[in-house]
């Protein structure tokens, strides 16, 4: 068995990937939601959620959702079902092979040992894990990035135009597949050509085959902006939506004796704050609270008192760095221009640092944490019992920090955070949906995200009959829409005192928004670590 | 050295002295208690050879009860007897030494790569926002950063020419240190170690052990009270907070298991929270959010708002400084890391998520790093990072020397110079003062503004402490009573004056017949500070 140490990661991949799946993370969130229910659509209509037949980018909730990953969802919901699982399972299988690409990538860039230490590191990384476990399109796309950067090094290994293209088409299938990409991609793809420009320049035929293949394979996403409203998505959660630079233009312009001097325009004006506000933005990507400490400060995207990688890492991530700067080749390069371009897109929203729009950065530092381990390694006066103790050393700690990350992964989660995946809501329309027959109207909170798109999920309701029967609300202040009402169901705020008192009415309610007393409990829908999330009642 | 060289340095050199010397004692907005300490207690050894306490020539000041090295105070005994008892007075000696350190890091420099780098380095020193912030203010910190590195030159000299008086004098600088600041008790056997080991060779000790022996000698006085004062360290030491009994419950009850048992303990034991705590403080003082964005972000004290401790521009100047000395000086460059990571070390070990005063050292590294990566750059872009780092550097003035009065001055005790000067000049109309330590240690503050002679002080000197609070507090001097107002008992008083905040002394209260309204202080920022009433 030539590949028996591969085989065994990508093993260990698959199994924390994939083992239930279905049940971890507990809960569906609304963007999940509805990948799957647009997957459903496409597969049984041939339109998504709101009518538009075979889009690029799903209108879903105002958000423009990149449609690629529903695509590749059809089938998977075709042959599993309309289930978490189902619609988890690409994400998962892209993580799998996420950890092949990385160890192929790294071989074909460096050598055998790092590459097997990176496919480990891969496996085992808390960041990759997390958004490998859940129907994420941010996934998919890093994969492709991956693949096309291994493809683009393989190009520049034969000059076989074919790796090229190949290389170029994932990049393009990114920017299909995540927005982040669309500014990751291009931004990765121009820094590889300079790392690597004598070598293009010197093939001007690869050029000019690059460009016209660009040109085709970018042309329906192009034509998809400008026609649509999916240009809006950047307005709702980009830098200039945060308003934070403009207050204090203001304040710092009153402080000024003369708030119209030279000196205050100069200083505080919205062109500079925004800037700064960028670099900012970009620059705490980097902090050592979010990357090995905390990790974000979204719930959604962060397991507890745990890192986006392991503290360990810190020391051969160091490591990784100093011998990459000694060797400073173009292979130095590719790993540096990565790391460099991967939080761009992220710091180009409000929301920072953001682990999801960042997850990219997984590759280059998990990789960069392998050549640091195998330099460790390699150090030749150890080369002895000491390294021998020094293996062992490292591999208990990891396997603890393993075992501590899946241990937080499983048991606290779900239970410090059951509000960030929606738990309760398969309960929740499930019971709806038997209660239904015997009631006119049902009333359901929209405290948490979404509520429409889960009934929707849970209870496959007939895309034909939603399609022609919805309408988006207006925008909020991020720019997101929801669907207020469909059939017999309203999604609302509940203001208890506003509802008639009508037993015909069915309510479903956040704990918050009752009374007291004054209503008649039929059901209690529980989040995981037993809060109640939802009363079932009526007025 | 050229002219033109020289006259750069000059150049240099004044725009570090202006940015630290001019408006030094109006700015930042207020006085600390530590420093009117600093300046009282210089005051009290001037005339009287004793501390405040009474206690002849200290090696450390008892102060709040926080014990302070001394020699910070007996620098700034020439600048008081010059310049009297004033806030210039008491933070010159800082910005003194601040300038020294511009010179230091350029001979260090100079000694261990180029005269060119030396150069640029010392122009980002003279406009590094942290070594600015850290000159203007009677900072214990600045000066033992300038003692260390003068140390450093002179183990540089000891290294070129042998000389046993280079070491000794090595020896007695990094022996001051511990005389002057309390992180130096860490940071400064560290450094030693850390130069040794990349700089010495097996052929150049001997004479050392001379240099060693002056630093024992002069650690020995400190070692004397180490042990009666080790209070401070306690209240500062990380291992001192722990997790509270219903955090661990609450996580317990979520692995339905008994907090004590082992499986519980496996993956939460207190000691993996410290170790996460150690990181988490060690890795922030790396992060980008403290070093060019925000600088210390949990406290006022240690930087000015909306501003790093470095301009943004050092952040790639630094990478590319990292990228030149690991690819071709890796010497330097793992000396400069391991100075990076000693200084850190104090800060991650104490009980703040991040500070500025107890990395202070970390400056240094960080800066040389920038000025090499500076010095590298092709000529063009050399030029582009110099007009944005001017560009940088006037924006921080703005900051600093416009704003930064309106968000500083709370935690500067911006209000007491008013407070007090008003009290006294109506003292002699007054049986008594009720003072308010709302904002804290107001008592050395009457001391320091009214110069209140030390000899009569240190009669009646006496610390409260209840065992609560890391440091004490004075309840009673002369007139003063040091004490919360509580105007719904005291309203009845006579011949007393009040300080206290508008919550302690209500608006709709102010109604005795016999009240006189003295002052309302305000912030600069319009919110109000402190009112000052009379019952005559």
């Amino acid at each position: 068995m030539k590949h028996l140490f591969l085989i065994a990661i990508l093993v260990l991949a698959a199994v924390v990937r994939i083992y239930q799946l279905g049940s971890f993370p507990v809960g569906l969130n609304a963007d999940e939601a509805a990948l799957g229910y647009n997957a459903y659509s496409l597969l049984l209509t041939g339109r998504d959620e709101h009518g538009h037949p075979w889009p690029v980018n799903l209108e879903s909730f105002g958000d423009f959702k990149p449609a690629l990953y529903a695509y590749i969802l059809i089938p998977f919901v075709s042959l599993l079902g309309l289930t978490e699982f189902a619609i988890r399972l690409p994400s998962a299988l892209f993580g799998i092979a996420s950890v092949l690409l990385v160890y192929l990538f790294v071989r074909q860039l460096f050598n055998k040992p790092s590459a097997l230490i990176s496919a480990l590191l891969l496996a085992i990384s808390p960041w990759h894990i997390h958004f490998s476990r859940g129907a994420w399109e941010v996934n998919l796309s890093s994969t492709l990035i991956l693949a096309g950067v291994w493809l683009f090094i393989r190009w520049s290994r034969s000059f076989r135009f074919v790796y090229l293209g190949l290389g170029l088409i994932t990049f393009v299938l990114s920017m299909y597949a995540y927005q982040s990409s669309r500014v990751v991609a291009p931004l990765l793809g121009l820094g590889l050509s300079l790392v690597y420009v004598r070598d293009l320049l010197k093939r001007p035929r690869h050029l000019i085959y690059s460009i016209i293949l660009l040109s085709i394979s970018l042309a329906p996403l192009t034509f998809s902006i400008l026609s649509t409203d999916a240009g809006s998505r950047l307005s709702g959660v980009g830098l200039l939506a945060d308003i934070g630079p403009v207050n204090r233009i203001n304040e710092l312009r009153g402080q000024h004796s003369d708030p119209d001097s030279l000196i205050a325009k100069i200083f505080h004006n919205r062109p500079l704050q925004y800037s700064l506000l960028f670099i900012s933005n970009y620059l705490v990507h980097f902090d050592g609270d979010f990357l090995f400490i905390n990790g974000d400060p979204i719930a959604r995207n962060k397991v507890p008192e745990t890192g986006l990688l392991y503290l360990t890492d810190f020391i051969f991530i160091i490591f990784g760095v100093y011998y990459l700067l000694r060797q400073s080749n173009r292979a130095a390069w590719v790993i540096f221009t990565w790391i460099l371009a991967a939080p761009v897109a992220s710091a180009l929203t409000f929301q920072v640092p953001h682990a999801l729009r960042s997850q990219n950065l997984v590759m280059p530092l998990t990789i960069l944490t392998a050549l640091g381990a195998y330099q460790v390694f390699s150090f030749r006066p150890y080369r002895s019992l000491l390294t021998k103790l020094l293996i062992v050393l490292l591999v208990s700690l990891y396997s603890y920090q393993f075992a501590r990350y899946l241990h937080q992964y499983y048991i606290h989660y779900p239970q410090t955070y059951p509000y960030a995946w929606q738990a309760g809501f398969r309960d929740l329309v499930a019971e709806v949906n038997r209660l239904a027959p015997q009631y006119d109207r049902i009333i359901v909170t929209d405290t948490y995200d979404q509520p429409y798109i889960l009934f929707l999920f849970f209870s496959k309701y007939p895309p034909h009959l939603f399609q022609s029967d919805h309408t988006l609300s207006f925008r909020d202040r991020f720019n997101f829409s929801t669907v207020r009402s469909y059939a017999n169901y309203q999604f609302t705020s509940i203001n208890w005192s506003d509802l008639a008192k009508d037993p015909r009415q069915l309510i479903v309610a956040d704990p918050d928004d009752l009374p007291q007393s004054g209503y008649n409990l039929l059901k209690t829908i529980y989040f995981p670590n037993g809060q109640p999330a939802f009363y079932v009642v009526t007025k | 050295m050229s002219n033109l060289r020289l006259s750069i340095l000059v150049i240099l050199i004044l725009i570090g002295l202006v940015s630290r010397v001019f408006m030094l004692g109006s700015l930042p907005a207020g006085f600390t208690w530590d420093e009117a300490a600093l300046g009282y207690n210089a005051y009290s050894l001037l005339l009287t050879g004793k501390d405040e306490y009474g206690s002849a020539f200290p090696v450390v000041l008892k102060s709040f009860g926080d014990y302070k090295p001394g020699l910070y105070a007996y620098l700034t005994v020439p600048a008081v007897k010059l310049l009297g008892l004033n806030e210039f007075a008491t933070r010159l000696p800082s910005a003194v030494f601040g300038v020294l350190i511009m010179v230091l890091v350029f001979l260090l420099v100079a000694r261990l790569f180029t005269f060119r780098a030396a150069l640029f380095t010392i122009g980002l020193v003279a406009v590094n926002p942290w070594l600015i912030h850290f000159s203007r203010g009677a900072w214990e910190a600045n000066l033992s950063l300038c003692l260390s590195l003068a140390g450093l030159l002179l183990l540089l000299k000891y290294l070129r020419r042998r000389s046993l008086s280079a070491v000794c004098l090595a020896g007695l600088f990094f022996g001051l240190t511990l005389w002057s600041y309390q992180g130096a008790k860490l940071f400064t056997p560290l450094i030693i170690a850390v130069f040794v080991w990349r700089f010495f060779t097996r052929t150049n000790y001997r004479q050392a052990w001379a240099g060693l022996a002056v630093l024992v000698l002069l650690a020995l006085p400190l070692l004397q009270n180490f042990f009666s004062q080790s209070g401070r360290l306690s209240v500062l030491n990380m291992f001192a907070y722990q997790r509270t009994q219903a955090h661990i419950t609450a996580l317990a009850n979520q692995d339905r298991l008994n907090p004590d048992s082992p499986s519980f303990l496996i993956f939460h034991a207190e000691i993996i929270d410290q170790l996460r705590g150690l990181s988490q403080r060690a890795l922030n003082h790396l992060s980008p959010r403290f070093l060019f964005i925000a600088g210390d972000w949990s406290n006022l004290r240690h930087t000015i708002p909306y501003y790093g401790y470095f301009h943004i521009p050092e952040a790639a100047l630094m990478l590319v400084g990292i990228c030149v000395v690991f690819i071709r000086h890796r010497r330097i460059g793992l000396f400069l890391a391991s100075y990076a990571a000693v200084a850190i070390l104090p800060s991650a070990l104490s009980r703040d998520i991040v500070s500025g005063v107890r990395s202070l050292n970390l400056a240094v590294p960080l800066v040389v790093l920038a000025g090499i990566g500076l010095a590298s750059l092709p000529r063009l872009v050399r030029i582009l990072a110099v007009f944005s780092l001017i560009f940088f550097f006037l924006y921080y003035l703005d900051l600093n020397f416009v704003h930064s009065r309106y968000f500083q001055a709370q935690a500067f005790v911006y209000p007491y110079k008013q407070a007090v000067s008003l009290v006294q000049s109506h003292l002699n109309d007054y049986r008594r003062v009720i003072f308010s330590p709302v904002l804290g240690q107001p008592y050395i503050f009457v001391l320091f503004y009214s110069a209140y002679p030390p000899a009569n002080y240190q009669g009646q000197a006496s610390l409260h402490t209840d065992g609560s609070a890391d440091v004490g507090s004075v309840l009673k001097l002369d007139k003063y009573d040091f004490i919360p107002v509580d105007w719904r008992t005291q309203r009845g008083d006579s011949s007393t004056i009040f300080v206290g905040t508008e919550f302690e002394l209500p608006e709709q209260d102010m109604n005795p017949d016999n009240l006189v309204r003295l002052a309302e202080i305000y912030y600069p920022n319009r919110a109000h500070a402190l009112r000052v009433v009379a019952l005559q």
